[in-house]
């Protein structure tokens, strides 16, 4: 506070001191003023006095000769002439004494104190009066008092009173007129000090307001130019700026980018929550209203709760404009009272989208290190193999996608269910080589495939989403391949082993890796006596089979090592593959495991929850009906989707495989002991083309 | 994952696809996707126009459209001439559009070129991409290519 006070001293210092100077004036003035007329009032009063003495002095003379006019003629005294000469002669006395030695009349009558004469003229004048009046005197006063007196005293008086009344009379005119010319005198002093003193004021006044003039088109500059710098701030800085009242509502200067960050206009009043309600989520709305009202309390430390502020990173937007806006909220302090927050927004989203970015790629590199030590841990040929194999099945669906944009009336969704066998077999061979990778891209492949099996509206535009994709694979299969060519120095690693040794490497590692996932245990055991002596087209689509089939088998089929052992199995489940000749040109391919086999009723229930049928055709199907329907694209036996089951596709891979073989399948199954399939397979060259055929076994 | 996302290719497809439906009240229509081989040329029609970008991201977008589909275009405008500077000069256009839509959605990310137009391919392709996607699209009977062969540099 005092700070304050001397800050204002400081600042109006001028004018301070010509208010001041002014006071003092205008108090001088009225001192002299009151002093003056004082000592006129006293002037004047001696003026009145010796008036008054002067005229007594004629009409003592007049009393005098009005006595002896009466006393000759008639021989009497006039009354009233010696009550006047009494009265008049008495005055005159007292006059002169007051006049020489200054002091009160006789009783005080008038008040007043008066001074003794103190000019030359007026001493001179009081002097020759109380020399001509003190002999007047003695002879006038035994003429006042006695009822009776001779002639002989009148006579003397009236002689004198005639001898020296001249004189008398011009003594006292000297000593009213020596008054009046003081009263004169004092008059002009005072009338002179009033205009000086009030010119001086008015002096004072015009200095004091032109002052006051000046600072405050000096203080008006002041605040024009620090209004125009805070408005080009305001008009300048990218963040949007504004304050929020301790009643929650928008301030009146804000920064012209606010509307541009915020995207809409952001009236003046406005509640702070009302603008935020239609940008975020009522529990961010709640949050947000939180922490600002700990903000306007005075219990916590800014800096301490800085980090509870749920707008610092905000997701605002709909789907397809998404961005984030920061929110920084500051107080404004008056003393310690919060006046305001200040608030700060920020369009984050390029920090956000950057972290995003910084984010991937780390977790790329993760993965892509993933994948090399993966790659490693795999013999290079088998790696080459699936690479080659991924690769012509990538180029078949671009050359899918490729004929079906060049062509009108393209069925785009036979294309999807096409697409999405070969990406399930990727998906599997890739699982069966542990590249997690490429099972990775594979599946978001497959989910994108689905959403678009599911919508059944397939259109052209759709088709980009699937070049993305592809573009990926593609990109790993060469990334990976590059990786292979520079740990064998360019050259191909000729580490041969049989195709039927890869092949059951490649179903152990997918039983192992499905199982874990599952929490269940498994043994695949294989007899692939006549696998080596197949075409390598055969071979490969033969090997698709095989692990979609051990993939159904361990995630459908064999049940968790608990249940088993409920049931009285061995607490690991087995899947045993087959392949041999059984003459006449004809291969039989067997996947049998000992799980719970495939139960009509959870079909049943898988068809009714897919949507396709309606219940009472469900209810109207024979159990070998209904089990047929696994191999119908979108029908699994499993309520929520996981990277190996769900979807309903592999059934659909694993029939058109064996059609692409011209081959048979037929499936037996029992409940708690086992399901098996049988396909069989002409060798290439033979003449064999039979149709599917389904058996089932209850 | 993929350096482009679907909606970053479909600024170029929707730019087109706009274009069309604002002058003709029918918009073109995508009917495919696909990547171009490795060094195999992408389809090329009787008139091109292409932006080349650099910034954040590098390469180059061309569409390319046959004769007809642009006379037709122009009859639908109410356009006479029918010169073969008008024809190259709509396709450039339409490059012309696809720039637009580019500097809308990338901002300062992307800086983009002048569009370059040619009769028939342009030269000096610019390759960004190992695979260009290839975005075929349809617009009445016609079919024209766009190629988005643009990539982010890291």
């Amino acid at each position: 506070m005092k700070t304050n006070q001397a800050g204002f001293l400081r600042k109006y210092r001028a004018i301070v001191v010509a208010i001041a100077l002014f006071v003092t004036i205008d108090i001088a003035l009225i001192a002299y003023n009151v002093t003056a007329s004082y000592q006129i009032d006293r002037l004047a009063a001696v003026r009145d006095l010796s008036g008054s003495e002067r005229s007594s002095s004629q009409i003592v003379l007049r009393a005098l000769l009005e006595l002896e006019a009466d006393y000759t003629s008639k021989g009497a005294i006039n009354a009233d002439a010696q009550k006047a000469l009494r009265e008049r002669a008495t005055l005159i006395n007292d006059a002169t004494r007051v006049f020489r030695e200054g002091g009160r009349m006789p009783g005080n009558v008038d008040g007043i104190e008066y001074p003794a004469a103190s000019t030359p003229a007026a001493i001179r004048a009081a002097e020759k009066i109380s020399s001509l009046w003190q002999p007047y005197y003695a002879l006038v006063t035994p003429l006042t008092s006695n009822a009776t007196f001779d002639g002989e005293p009148l006579a003397k008086a009236v002689a004198y009173a005639r001898a020296n009344n001249g004189e008398l009379f011009g003594a006292i005119n000297d000593l009213v007129n020596d008054a009046q010319d003081r009263v004169n005198a004092e008059t002009n002093v005072l009338r002179i000090a009033q205009v000086v003193g009030i010119l001086l004021a008015l002096a004072n006044f015009i200095f004091t307001a032109l002052l006051a003039f000046r600072r405050l088109i000096a203080s008006d500059r002041v605040i024009a130019k620090a209004q125009k710098e805070t408005g080009d701030i305001l008009a300048t800085v990218k963040e949007g700026l504004f304050l929020i009242t301790p009643d929650y509502k928008v301030g009146e200067q804000m920064s012209a980018s606010l509307k541009d960050v915020l995207r809409k206009d952001v009236p003046i009043g406005q509640n702070l929550f009302d603008m935020l309600g239609p940008m975020v989520t009522p529990q961010t709305l709640e949050a947000a209203r939180d922490y600002v009202e700990l903000l306007f309390g005075k219990r916590v430390k800014e800096s301490l709760v800085y980090s509870l502020n749920p707008l610092s990173e905000v997701e605002v937007g709909s789907e397809g404009a998404k961005r984030y806006l920061g929110f920084q909220f500051n107080r404004v302090l008056e003393g310690e009272d919060v006046s305001y927050l200040l608030v700060t927004v920020q369009d984050a989203t390029e920090r956000v989208n950057l972290a995003a970015q910084v984010a991937a790629a780390k977790s790329r590199t993760r993965e892509e290190m993933e994948v090399l030590l993966r790659v490693l841990s795999n013999d290079p040929t088998d790696v080459r193999e699936f690479l080659r194999r991924t690769e012509s099945a990538l180029e078949q669906i671009n050359d899918g996608l490729r004929q079906v944009s060049r062509r009108t009336g393209e069925n785009y969704l036979a294309l999807v269910n096409a697409v999405f066998r070969s990406v399930h077999s990727i998906k599997s061979e890739s699982a069966a080589l542990n590249l997690e990778m490429f099972e990775g891209i594979a599946h978001d492949f497959e989910t994108d495939l689905i959403a678009l099996r599911d919508r059944g509206d397939v259109e052209g535009a759709d088709m980009v989403k699937l070049t993305l994709h592809l573009d990926d694979l593609f990109e790993s299969v060469n990334s990976v391949r590059g990786f292979l060519d520079r740990i064998s120095g360019g050259g191909v690693s000729e580490a041969e082993r049989s195709a039927s040794a890869r092949f059951v490497e490649s179903l152990r590692g997918l039983g192992r890796r499905i199982a874990a996932d599952q929490g269940k245990e498994v043994k695949v055991t294989a007899e692939l006596p006549v696998f080596d002596r197949l075409p390598e087209a055969m071979a490969d689509e033969i090997r698709g089979i095989g692990l979609q089939l051990l993939r159904n088998a361990v995630a459908h089929g064999i049940e968790e090592p608990d249940e088993r052992k409920q049931l009285g199995k061995s607490a690991i489940g087995l899947v045993h593959f087959s392949c041999r000749d059984v003459g006449q040109r004809t291969i039989e391919f067997t996947v049998r495991d000992d799980g719970r086999g495939v139960s009509p009723k959870r079909i049943r229930e898988a068809l009714a929850r897919s949507g396709r049928y309606a219940q009472a055709d469900i209810d109207a199907m024979s159990d070998r009906d209904v089990v047929m329907k696994i191999f119908e694209p979108g029908v699994s036996t499993i309520s929520g989707s996981t990277r190996d089951a769900g979807h309903g596709a592999g059934m659909d891979v694993v029939i058109n495989r064996v059609n692409a073989l011209s081959g048979r399948i037929s499936m037996s199954t029992q409940g708690h002991s086992h399901t098996e399939f049988r396909m069989r397979f002409p060798m290439p060259g033979s003449a064999v083309s039979e149709t599917a055929v389904l058996r089932q076994t209850a | 994952m993929s350096d482009l996302k679907e909606e970053e290719i479909k600024v170029f497809t929707d730019a087109v696809a706009h274009y069309f439906g604002q002058l003709t009240r029918e918009p073109a229509a995508v009917r495919g996707a696909y990547l171009e081989r490795e060094g195999e040329a992408t389809p090329v029609y009787d008139f091109s126009g292409r932006i080349m970008v650099t910034g954040q991201y590098r390469g180059s977008v061309t569409l390319s459209a046959p004769r007809a589909m642009i006379r037709h275009l122009l009859v639908a405008l109410h356009e006479t001439d029918q010169s073969e500077d008008n024809l190259r000069d709509t396709v450039g256009e339409l490059a012309n559009t696809l720039a637009g839509n580019a500097r809308k959605y990338f901002g300062e990310n992307m800086e983009i070129s002048v569009p370059v137009t040619a009769a028939g391919a342009i030269p000096g392709s610019d390759t960004g991409r190992d695979r260009p996607y290839v975005i075929m699209v349809n617009w009445k009977t016609y079919n024209a290519s766009l190629v988005v062969d643009i990539e982010r540099a890291s």
